[in-house]
């Protein structure tokens, strides 16, 4: 199964960096998001994890390390951890940590939310 | 002929915002027109990086800016043709001030009054809420909405990251459409704020 890196350009300020990796199951997605289609930016992210899951049936562990995102694509962050979660209750390892700046209030009522829907426990990193 | 007589329109009394609410403070922000891609990636580095020396407010400045912003792209109902194909999209005006201990973001376009119903009744809903209710509120809501591209909690985010109720006007224009206007305060400190104000 291949790799999914999506690096973003100088000119596209909207969208994240995404580097899924296939090999150790280790996912980073960084940058911030608030592109004004997100479906059609997240939809092979959700095609990626569901391959893997599918495919290679290894222990995933994402890194997010987002510093902004808007409404729109937190609703797809809420998908896609709830794809891990059900993954994760099939029985296989699925870490997420969650990089997170010491002021940042706001990001880190969004995670307690996250956490409370999804039941996924997130460790919080401080940076 | 004069062109200067072609038009009533006066550009020095628009430029000058004779208006008592606006002319009240520095305006940092003013645009009207249609918010396209590069519109708002511009004018939002611009409100992150150079309006304050606090991060926290700066991020709060652009994440606000950033959902009113798109809000007026989304649901303009005034757009720009090319002939008779309608393109690009909605039109609106978006305007930052600062006062003296807060900075006030506002939007305003042109809405069908079906919408203007729909936003004057969630808004209702969010500024009659403490802030536990309101993240409670925010989490059934989230993803709940008919749009697959959008999140459904514009203005209680809005109302969240701020602290503040969100300023909602509605002046209709005619049976289908009204004008659309939403002002939010962000403070300049965050410290003092509790639970609710």
């Amino acid at each position: 199964m291949e790799n999914l890196y999506i690096i973003n350009s100088h000119t596209e300020v909207s969208t994240p960096n995404v580097e899924f990796n296939a090999e150790t199951g280790i996912c980073i997605l960084s940058g911030e998001a608030f592109m004004e289609q997100p479906y059609n930016f997240y939809k092979p992210l959700f095609n990626w994890v569901e391959s893997y899951i599918k495919e290679v049936k290894q222990p995933l562990s994402f890194d997010i390390k987002l510093s902004y995102f808007n409404t729109s694509s937190s609703k797809f962050m809420l998908d896609l951890l709830r794809l891990l979660r059900k993954y994760q209750l099939t029985g296989v390892s699925v870490t997420v940590k969650w990089f997170l700046r010491k002021s940042d209030e706001d990001m880190r009522e969004e995670i307690e939310d996250f956490t409370v829907v999804t039941g996924l426990q997130i460790e919080i990193v401080a940076i | 002929m004069d062109i200067d007589n072609d038009h009533n329109f006066i550009l020095f009394d628009y430029h000058s915002f004779k208006d008592d609410e606006l002319h009240d403070g520095n305006i940092l922000v003013a645009y009207k027109g249609p918010i396209t891609h590069l519109v708002l990636g511009e004018i939002s580095q611009t409100v992150r990086q150079y309006l304050t020396t606090s991060q926290q407010i700066n991020r709060k400045l652009f994440s606000i800016f950033i959902e009113l912003a798109q809000n007026v792209a989304y649901y303009s109902s005034e757009r720009n043709y090319i002939g008779n194909e309608q393109y690009g999209p909605g039109i609106g005006t978006l305007i930052i001030k600062e006062m003296e201990s807060y900075y006030k973001i506002i939007s305003g376009n042109i809405i069908t009054n079906e919408d203007a119903a729909k936003i004057v009744l969630k808004s209702q809903t969010v500024n009659s809420l403490d802030r536990d209710k309101l993240r409670e509120y925010k989490r059934s809501m989230r993803g709940n909405g008919d749009n697959l591209q959008k999140g459904n909690i514009g203005l209680i985010q809005i109302a969240l990251t701020s602290h503040s109720k969100l300023d909602i006007k509605v002046t209709p224009l005619n049976d289908t459409h009204s004008f659309f206007s939403l002002g939010i305060k962000v403070l300049k400190s965050y410290e003092d704020v509790g639970e609710d104000e």
